[in-house]
């Protein structure tokens, strides 16, 4: 067997040219997992009383589930429920023309939002118990304390558990090829079922998830270096 | 009991879960009076600040600043805001804002906790970050200042929302020992400007010169109060005496005639 460099490269145009539909896949559920993540964290991190328990709950059982199950789930579940659904709205749609990586974005978006609630609420507990003491004593209310003051440091001290997070969800991202997205992994593999050359189809996708994830990584790390020299803390 | 008394607080008592800490507290403080609060160590000093800024909140007694008097068993959120916003707060470890300037960690409860307008928060903080000697780091982050400058600015902060009683609690005991006096030097010129001052501090020398009245706690109460002289000189009580006689032991200190 033989490994042909010249089809690697039309494997890694073919591959890249899906990196927005990849990104796309990992990015959006990193937004509203901080949407979601954000305030499940703050009912953690403030115990508030049945809901908090709850959160932690549903975030433990999340976390032992493997998303690809997720996305099974969903897809079985949105594949029964869409035709009846469109039927009863009138609507002349069937389940062949739902986009399929909403199911996958949804699913991760669920995981983004169990890891990011953890990550926050472990930067939350990172930040001096005291700043909460000094907003408050130079007359701010609770929430101006929290967003100017707290958060503020907190962000910083998460963007490394935020950072290992979004190249999860980059890695994730590529079971969506499992329910027929055409993403970066599923695009290598397209390029390949004329010539059967997986291999090289498989480096390419393996190159261009690795360039990306090496690219997040580095901009999140200059990121919380930037924000870091700017509020270091005066232990 | 006494009608001109800027603060005025009545049968403050305060417990954490079963552990009674505070055990009836009355004190009244005059406009432009120099209260300093001693004691030994766990007699509840930072806690009854604490209660007077609602940083806790006490379980009974009655509180007024000014003409604003409130119940403390049932302090509305709004009430506890107004009158927490008369008074302000140097802490022992300066407890700056670390994420902000030096500027900002004053105009900061100027603009967002009081409206000013951003123009006139700036004139005032700079001002007063000038008449405690930093008009030269406005832009420093905290972590660039040393412990002394840290805490100018804390009482830069405190001095510029121009509050009806300005709390301390052993401001110079987190400072290297050559810092202390530079900090007491500061605070008592503040003291000199005629602001209403509560100080807990283990500085006797300090209290002795700088305080109008000395208060004595132990054991979440107040034993003994009067002034410097009476306090020190002669005091009444002989848990008094005893906690006095573990700070003069080995000095002979001029001011004790
Ligand atoms: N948040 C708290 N929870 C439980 N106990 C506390 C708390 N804060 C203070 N205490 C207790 O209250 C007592 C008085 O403490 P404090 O007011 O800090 O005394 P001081 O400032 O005079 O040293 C101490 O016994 C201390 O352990
Ligand atoms: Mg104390």
């Amino acid at each position: 067997m033989t490994f042909d460099l010249s089809f690697l490269g039309t494997a890694l145009l073919a591959a890249a040219n899906k990196i927005p539909t990849t990104l796309a896949l990992a990015l959006i559920p990193l937004v509203l997992g901080t949407v979601i993540g954000l305030p499940l964290a703050l009912v953690r991190f403030y115990r508030v009383p049945v809901l908090g328990q709850g959160i932690q709950g549903a975030v433990t059982l999340i976390k032992g589930i493997p998303v690809v199950l997720m996305l099974f789930v969903f897809y079985v579940i949105s594949g029964k429920a869409f035709d009846p659904f469109m039927q009863f709205l009138g609507l002349p749609f069937t389940f062949r023309d739902f986009p399929k990586s909403i199911i996958a974005i949804a699913a991760l978006t669920i995981y983004a939002s169990a890891a990011l609630s953890e990550a926050f609420r472990g930067a939350l507990a990172a930040v001096n118990p005291s700043q909460f003491d000094t907003g408050a004593a130079a007359g701010l209310t609770q929430a101006q304390t929290l967003g100017r003051i707290v958060l503020p440091q907190a962000l910083p001290v998460s963007l490394p558990m935020v950072s290992n997070i979004t190249t999860a969800l980059i890695k994730a991202a590529a079971m969506a090829s499992l329910v027929s997205v055409v993403d970066v992994m599923n695009a290598a593999v397209i390029s390949a079922n004329g010539n059967y050359r997986y291999l090289e189809a498989y480096a390419a996708a393996a190159l261009i998830y690795w360039g990306l994830c090496f690219s997040l990584e580095k901009a999140f790390s200059v990121g919380e270096k930037v924000l870091t020299r700017r509020m270091r803390s005066v232990a | 009991m006494s009608h001109d008394a800027i603060l005025e607080v009545r049968g403050l008592h305060k417990s954490f879960g079963k552990k009674p800490v505070l055990t009836g507290i009355d004190l009244a403080v005059e406009p432009g009076e120099t209260v300093a609060l001693l004691g030994p160590s766990g007699s509840g000093k930072t806690t009854l600040l604490r209660c007077l800024n609602f940083l806790e909140c006490a379980d009974a007694g009655t509180l007024r600043i000014e003409n604003q008097s409130v119940d403390l068993r049932q302090a509305h959120k709004k009430e506890i805001l107004a009158l927490r916003r008369r008074t302000a707060m140097v802490f022992q470890n300066y407890d700056l804002f670390l994420n902000k300037t030096v500027l900002q960690n004053v105009t900061e409860g100027l603009i967002v906790a009081r409206k000013a307008p951003k123009e006139e928060a700036i004139v005032t903080a700079k001002q007063v970050l000038e008449q405690v000697g930093l008009a030269d780091r406005l832009d420093a982050r905290p972590h660039e200042l040393s412990g002394g400058q840290q805490q100018r600015v804390g009482i830069a902060r405190a001095l510029a929302i121009n509050p009806a009683v300005l709390l301390f609690d052993e401001p110079t005991s987190a400072l290297d020992p050559e810092k202390v006096q530079e900090i007491l030097d500061l605070i008592r010129a503040v003291a000199d400007t005629g602001m209403t001052l509560i100080i807990v501090t283990h500085e006797m020398a300090f209290a002795y010169e700088v305080a109008h009245r000395v208060v004595f706690m132990e054991g979440g109460e107040i034993v003994e109060q009067g002034t410097p002289q009476q306090v020190f000189g002669a005091p009444k009580q002989e848990r008094t005496a005893q906690f006095l006689a573990r700070f003069t032991e080995g000095k002979t200190p001029e001011y004790f005639i």
